[in-house]
């Protein structure tokens, strides 16, 4: 479980206020909790859950991100990131994997060998990227790159919890390497010290079983 | 027979162009091989030998086998003179990290004799082939 926003990245004086409003049991940034589920209601995880706000906001900076390989296969399934964000690709294999996307968001190659570090790669346009491996075919991964710094993706029991939002309006939406269709965003208004619950029903297809070369 | 054909085309093709011309004997391993659908013959065999052998097949299990059998083809075709140009990447870098042991490599030559034999490569085009392979050795063991 990855949870992309933290406290750390609050402006300084904010992180003095927080520090002193939970001594008197107030908060001032409000949270989410997000619960996805598919058509059976079983948990789905690797669901990005990311509000944007309204209006620019400063923001905290993006964050570097990492998307591993480990056994030929890429590791995790999905690296939500913030735009701008450099994502490492350490190929804990220590193989040679051939990484490449011919996705509109970001087209790139990388071949990555044994013993040999790569550049991180710049993610600077929204949008999903699909990762593929030449030399193993099978490898699927996704880089979801999203315009906000409140991102956080479900874990195994299908739950996400964004925290550290200041109270302000937001376009909460969802996205899911396997959805069928995209789910519209849901416009929401988070008073300070909020925390909203959302659900999520996702109509997910089968992700194809890669077994025909192995 | 191969050869005699297209040396008779080349010869059959001068003469219709009524330039005087030598026939001439295609004498590159790759023509003497077959060519091309021998090489890819010979690639499917060699393929299905690493997978089905246990000393081998731990390299072979894993792996886009459209595209290692595409890269074998060019690189055998080069390195027989033939008309191909392998762009891959080369015997260390491909290797690298698979930690290769002498008994694997040695399973893969046996494999890949026995594709050639049984394709009717001869022993002597046998033989210069896994002559130009030889050397690869030092970058493909690891271990």
């Amino acid at each position: 479980m990855m949870w992309a926003h933290r406290m750390r990245s609050v402006p300084t004086i904010r992180y003095l206020a927080l520090l002193f409003s939970a001594t008197c049991g107030q908060g001032i940034a409000a949270s989410i909790n997000g619960v996805v589920t598919d058509g059976d209601g079983s948990p789905v995880a690797e669901a990005v859950l990311y509000a944007v706000p309204a209006g620019r906001s400063a923001g905290p900076a993006p964050r570097p991100a990492t998307m591993d390989q480990v056994d030929k296969e890429f590791l995790p399934l999905v690296v939500p990131v913030q735009l701008g964000s450099a994502v490492r690709f350490p190929n804990k294999d220590n193989i040679r994997h051939h990484v490449y996307s011919f996705s509109p968001a970001k087209t790139f190659e990388l071949k990555l060998y044994a013993g040999t570090p790569s550049n991180p790669v710049i993610f600077d346009k929204p949008g999903p990227v699909v990762l593929g491996c030449n030399i193993h075919d099978w490898m699927v991964g996704f880089v979801y790159v999203v315009d906000t710094p409140y991102f956080t993706k479900t874990n195994s029991a299908g739950k996400a919890r964004l925290d550290g939002l200041p109270a302000g309006d937001y376009s909460l939406q969802i996205w899911h390497p396997h959805a069928r269709a995209a789910t519209p965003a849901r416009p929401l208004s988070l008073a300070a010290d909020a925390t909203e619950a959302t659900a999520y029903r996702l109509d997910l297809s089968k992700p194809k079983t890669a077994t025909g070369n192995r | 027979m191969n050869n005699l054909f297209r040396c008779s085309a080349f010869a059959l093709t001068i003469a219709a162009s009524l330039m005087p011309a030598p026939c001439l004997a295609a004498d590159t391993l790759y023509d003497r091989i077959g060519g091309a659908p021998v090489l890819a013959r010979v690639v499917d065999d060699f393929m299905q030998f690493n997978r089905s052998n246990p000393r081998t097949e731990r390299s072979f299990r894993k792996i886009n086998k459209k595209r290692f059998s595409e890269e074998l083809n060019k690189q055998l075709c080069e390195l027989s003179n033939g008309p191909c140009d392998y762009q891959g990447d080369d015997m260390k870098l491909v290797h690298g990290g698979l930690e290769i042991t002498d008994a694997e490599f040695n399973g893969v030559v046996e494999n890949l004799t026995a594709a050639l034999e049984r394709n009717g490569v001869g022993l002597r085009e046998k033989n210069e082939l896994l002559r130009l392979l030889a050397p690869m050795k030092r970058d493909v063991v690891t271990k």
